[in-house]
C-alpha cells in the first residue's frame, strides 16, 4: 500500500481515521468516525479533529495536544484525499489502507494462511490481537457511495473462521452497494457448513477469487506445498457452485505449470463451466517468490505460445478470460484486447525504456516490488 | 519393467485414421493417442511425469492414488449429472395433433394426412381439455405444447382452445409454458397471426428449398405451387411476428439430396440462422410403395451431408451465422460438459420421457413414430388414451419403463463398446419395426440408424481431430451460439 514518511507528535499508537481536507466546525461534530485533517500549516485555524497530518516544517505553530504526523510535501500532502483512510505511526508513517479514488481497496483481513505456496509474495506471519476489530471498524470508515468494489484478502481470510462472516456482515451492513470480492485458496470451503454459514450471511454480490495452478494434483500441490490441497480446492468451488457462488479463478503462470495452463482451461471448462472469470497471471517476484527464484522464474514471452492456446479455448467456450501483470511487449498482439492492468497504482512501475512506448498506458505494467526480474524481450513501441 | 501404481478409470475406445486410438469415458471426455502411449496405458507402463500420464489424469482416465479417488469419481459424478440434466423433470414436450386433415399430400409425408373435408379426424373440445389436463399432470417445470397436424390450421379452433385451457391452467399450475405451432403457413392470415403473437406461439414451417424442389416434394391437394404460398405467407408471418420467431425444416428425398447447397442458399437467403438437415423417416407414405424413389441409401446420405456441412462451415468463414442444428447437437456432446434435449437422440431414448406425442383421439405414444405404426395397423406403442387412463398409467406403464430401460447405450450390443456411445443414443421404436425387435435393441452392425450417426460423428470426430483453426473456430461459434468473427480471434 501506499506510504508516505513524516515526523510523528503525540502519537502513543497507531491510530487509523478518514482524512478530510474539510475545516467547517460541523464535520467534525459525527462521533462515528476518527478524523484526520489533513492541511498545509498556513492554513488558518484549526480544530475539533481527532489527528492532524500537516505538510511543511512545523506542528508546533498550532499548539495542537492531539497526534500530529507533519513534515510531507505539499505534493505528497495533495496526493491525499478526502475520504481516504490512513494509518498514522508512532514512527511518522502515514499508510493510506483505503483510497477513495482507487477501484483496488481491499482488507488484509489476516496475516496468517494455511498454504506454503512457492511464489507467495506476502509471507504468512501471526495476526495482532485485534486485527479483525480494526478491520470492522474500518469498513465503517469506507465510504458506501463510493466504493464499488472491496477485495477481503490475506493471508488467507477463510483461517479466521466466524471472523469472516463477521466482516462480509459488516460490509453488506455498511457498504450495501459494493461488490464484495473474497480472494482465498478455497480449502475450507471444501467443509460445506462452512460455505453454508457464509450463505447464511446473505450478502447480495459476493465473488470468490480462487487460485488453480494446474489441471493436476501434482503440480498444483507442489505448487502451494501442501499435500491434498488440489481435491480441497476443487470441492470448494463446487460448493460455492452448489449455493449459486459466482467464482473467478486466479491462476499464477510459472516455470512449473506453464506447459499445460491449454490444459488447465479445459480442465476448468470442464469441471467449472459456471466460472464467471479466469485470470491468467505472472508472478510478482517478492517474498517467497524471490527465495524460489530457481524453482520458479520463467520468462513470460517463452510460455506465451501456451498462453495464446489457452486463451483461444477459453474465449472459443464463451470464457471470460484475462491475462494479468503481463507487458504488453511480451505477448503477441492478438492477446492484447484480453491484458488488463491489473497491478494496483502504487505497485505499478514501468522500465526507463517504457517512458518512449506508445502503448505504455495501455500497458499491464511492471510489479514495483519484482525489480530485476523482467522478461529479456522488454521493448518500446515506437 | 516394474508397473506404475495406477488404475484406469471406466472408458472406451477405437482405433481410428493416422494410428490414433481414441478413449472416450462415461462424461464424455476423450482424448487421442498413439498406439505407443496406448499400450504403455494398458500395461502399466507410462512414466507418472509425463505429459500423456498428466493428460489422462486431467481427464479422469487414470487414477493413481486411493486417497484421491473418491475426488476424482465426485468430479466424474458432477460432470455425469449435468451431461444427463435432460433426464432431470421428465416429459416436457407434448405434441398434440389436432387434426388429421392436410391441405396438402406431401410425397414423404410422416403423419399419413386425411384430405381437407375429413372431420372426423379433428380433435374434439372435450378431448383437447382431457390432453391439457394430463399434459399438466407431467412433473416437469417447463412444457411445451406443440400443435402438429395434419395441418393445425385446418382445426384452429382447437389451438385456441388449447391455448385457452392450458393458460387457464397454468395460473395455479406456475409451470414455463410455451407453444409452437408446426403449419405448412400455407393458410395462415393476418387474424391469426396477431392471435398467435398475443400468446406468444412460435411457428415451425416447412421448407424444402428453391420452387423446383419444395414443389416436387411438398404438394397441394388442390394444385398449384406451395412453394409461391409459403414464400408469400413466411414475409407476412414475419412482418407481424419478427424474424426469430418463425424457424424451418427441412427433408432430404432422393430428389433434393444432390441439391442440399441450394436449399441451404435459400435458406441463408430468406434469413434463417439455420437448418436441420433431415434423413428421411422410414413410415407414412414415405415408406408406401408408389414413394419408392424417395428413398436413398443411408451412405449417400452421410455423403450429402457431409459435403453440405463443408459448404456450411465456408459460409460462416465468409461472415454469415449459419448452422446445422444437428451438427450443433452432436457438437455440444463433443466439445462441452452439456446437456442437450435433442429427443431423437438419446440414452436412455427420450421416447415417453422427454416428449409424447396426443393423437386427435386422445391416444398416447412415446413419439411420433410409435403413433405412425399405429397408423400403419401396429398400435404396440400406444400407451393409453386421456380419457381412460391415469398419467400413471400412461406413463410410468410397464411398457414405457421397459422401453426406456432397454434404451441405454450401456446395454445395447455393440453400443455398449462403442467410444462414441455418450455421444449418440438409441431409437427403440424403429429397433422394433424396420429390426423386428421386441426387446427395442436392434440388430446394431445391420442398423441404417448406426450406420448414420456412427459415420456422421466419426466425420466430426476425425475434424476435431485435424484440429482446423478455421474449423474449430465455426464449430465452437455454433456450440455459443455466437458469429465465427466473434468466436475468432484476430
Amino acid at each position: 500500500m501506499k506510504s508516505l514518511q513524516g515526523i510523528s507528535t503525540n502519537i502513543h499508537s497507531s491510530i487509523t481515521g478518514v482524512i478530510t481536507k474539510r475545516t467547517s466546525r460541523n464535520w467534525f461534530k459525527r462521533k462515528d468516525k476518527i478524523t484526520i485533517l489533513c492541511v498545509n500549516d498556513q492554513s488558518g485555524k484549526i480544530a475539533h479533529a481527532d489527528a492532524y497530518i500537516l505538510a511543511g516544517e512545523s506542528a508546533h505553530k498550532h499548539n495542537l495536544d492531539a497526534p500530529v504526523v507533519h513534515g510531507i510535501s505539499q505534493a505528497e500532502l495533495n496526493d491525499l484525499n478526502d475520504g481516504d483512510v490512513v494509518l498514522l505511526t508512532r514512527d511518522g508513517k502515514i499508510k493510506v489502507i483505503y483510497s477513495i479514488k482507487s477501484n483496488h481497496n481491499a482488507i488484509f483481513a489476516t496475516n496468517r494462511c494455511n498454504l506454503h505456496c512457492l511464489m507467495c509474495p506476502q509471507p504468512s506471519s501471526s495476526d495482532a490481537e485485534d486485527i479483525l476489530k480494526n478491520n470492522i471498524s474500518l469498513i465503517g470508515m469506507m465510504d458506501p457511495n463510493r466504493t464499488e468494489y472491496l477485495a477481503i484478502t490475506g493471508g488467507e481470510p477463510t483461517v479466521l473462521g466466524e471472523g469472516l462472516l463477521d466482516l462480509i456482515q459488516e460490509c453488506k451492513k455498511h457498504l450495501p452497494k459494493t461488490a464484495l470480492a473474497i480472494l482465498t485458496n478455497g480449502l475450507k470451503l471444501a467443509e460445506i457448513d462452512f460455505v453454508r454459514k457464509i450463505a447464511g450471511v446473505n450478502h447480495p454480490d459476493l465473488i470468490f477469487a480462487i487460485p488453480l495452478y494446474s489441471d493436476n494434483d501434482a503440480i498444483h500441490d507442489m505448487t502451494v506445498g501442501v499435500p491434498g490441497s488440489f481435491y480441497k480446492t476443487i470441492k470448494g468451488l463446487h460448493n460455492l457452485a452448489l449455493f449459486r457462488y459466482k467464482v473467478e479463478i486466479r491462476t499464477v503462470i510459472h516455470a512449473l505449470n506453464n506447459d499445460r495452463i491449454l490444459q488447465l482451461s479445459e480442465f476448468i471448462y470442464r469441471n467449472f463451466p459456471f466460472t464467471s472469470h479466469v485470470a491468467l497471471m505472472a508472478l510478482e517476484m517478492t517474498g517467497i517468490a524471490k527465495v524460489n527464484t530457481e524453482k520458479l522464474w520463467i520468462d513470460p514471452y517463452d510460455y506465451t505460445t501456451e498462453l495464446a492456446k489457452a486463451v483461444q479455448y477459453l474465449h472459443r467456450a464463451d470464457m471470460n478470460v484475462s491475462i494479468y501483470n503481463h507487458q504488453l511487449c511480451t505477448l503477441p498482439s492478438s492477446l492484447w484486447q484480453y491484458s488488463r492492468k491489473s497491478i494496483s497504482g502504487w505497485k505499478n512501475s514501468f522500465l526507463e525504456e517504457c517512458s518512449c512506448c506508445v502503448q505504455k498506458s495501455k500497458c499491464g505494467g511492471f510489479f514495483e516490488t519484482g525489480r530485476g526480474y523482467s522478461s529479456k524481450h522488454i521493448h518500446p513501441f515506437l | 519393467m516394474n508397473e506404475v501404481d495406477y488404475i484406469i478409470l471406466p472408458c472406451k475406445f477405437m482405433r481410428c485414421p493416422q494410428n490414433r486410438i481414441l478413449l472416450v469415458n462415461e462424461v464424455g471426455e476423450y482424448l487421442y493417442l498413439t498406439e505407443e502411449e496406448f499400450e504403455g496405458l494398458a500395461s502399466y507402463q507410462l512414466e507418472p511425469d509425463s505429459r500423456i500420464y498428466y493428460d489422462l489424469k486431467s481427464k479422469h482416465f487414470l487414477s493413481d492414488s486411493e486417497r484421491s479417488l473418491p475426488s476424482q469419481v465426485n468430479l466424474l459424478a458432477t460432470k455425469y449429472r449435468t451431461k444427463k440434466a435432460y433426464l432431470r423433470h421428465f416429459t416436457s414436450l407434448h405434441m398434440v395433433v389436432v387434426t388429421l386433415r392436410c391441405n396438402q399430400i406431401c410425397n414423404y409425408c410422416h403423419a399419413s394426412s386425411k384430405d381437407d373435408t375429413a372431420r372426423s379426424y379433428d380433435m374434439d373440445v372435450d378431448t383437447a381439455k382431457k390432453v391439457v389436463d394430463m399434459i399438466f399432470e407431467s412433473p416437469s417445470p417447463s412444457i411445451k405444447i406443440e400443435f402438429q397436424g395434419g395441418e393445425p390450421l385446418l382445426n384452429f379452433t382447437i389451438v385456441e382452445e388449447i391455448v385457452k385451457y392450458a393458460e387457464k391452467t397454468n395460473k395455479a399450475k406456475r409451470k414455463n409454458l410455451s407453444f409452437v405451432l408446426c403449419t405448412n403457413l400455407t393458410l395462415i392470415n393476418q387474424d391469426i397471426l396477431e392471435y398467435l403473437k398475443k400468446h406468444t406461439v412460435l411457428i415451425s414451417t416447412s421448407l424444402d428449398g428453391p420452387k423446383a424442389l419444395h414443389d416436387a416434394n411438398r404438394i397441394m391437394r388442390c394444385g398449384g405451387s406451395s412453394y409461391d404460398k409459403v414464400i408469400d405467407k413466411l414475409k407476412l408471418t414475419r412482418a407481424v411476428m419478427g424474424n426469430e420467431n418463425v424457424s424451418a425444416l427441412m427433408t432430404t428425398t432422393n430428389n433434393n439430396l444432390g441439391n442440399l447447397n441450394q436449399i441451404i442458399d435459400e435458406y441463408v437467403e430468406l434469413g434463417f440462422q439455420g437448418v436441420f438437415l433431415r434423413s428421411l423417416n422410414p413410415y407414412g407414405y414415405a415408406k408406401t410403395g408408389h414413394n419408392e424413389k424417395l428413398q436413398y441409401d443411408m451412405d449417400d446420405f452421410v455423403s450429402a451431408y457431409k459435403k453440405a456441412i463443408e459448404y456450411i462451415i465456408t459460409l460462416n468463414q465468409k461472415g454469415a451465422y449459419f448452422v446445422e442444428y444437428f451438427a450443433t447437437i452432436l457438437l455440444t456432446r463433443i466439445l462441452t460438459p452439456f446437456s442437450t434435449g435433442f429427443m431423437d437422440l438419446q440414452s436412455p431414448a427420450g421416447v415417453g420421457i422427454l416428449g409424447a406425442i396426443y393423437d386427435f383421439n386422445g391416444d398416447v405414444y412415446p413419439s411420433d413414430e410409435g403413433r405412425m405404426l399405429a397408423a400403419m395397423g401396429d398400435s404396440h406403442f400406444r400407451l393409453g388414451n386421456v380419457k381412460r387412463n391415469t398419467h400413471a398409467e400412461l406413463f410410468y406403464s410397464p411398457l414405457l419403463q421397459k422401453i426406456i430401460h432397454n434404451s441405454c447405450v450401456e446395454i445395447v450390443p455393440s453400443c455398449h463398446s462403442c467410444a462414441y456411445q455418450q455421444f449418440c443414443g438409441t431409437d427403440p421404436i424403429r429397433a422394433y419395426s424396420q429390426q423386428n425387435d421386441k426387446n427395442y435393441f436392434g440388430c446394431i452392425p445391420t442398423s441404417e440408424f448406426c450406420k448414420k450417426y456412427k459415420q456422421i460423428i466419426s466425420y466430426f470426430m476425425d475434424m476435431i481431430r485435424e484440429n482446423d483453426q478455421a474449423v474449430m473456430d465455426v464449430f465452437w461459434s455454433w456450440v455459443t451460439r455466437r458469429k465465427y468473427n466473434e468466436v475468432r480471434i484476430k
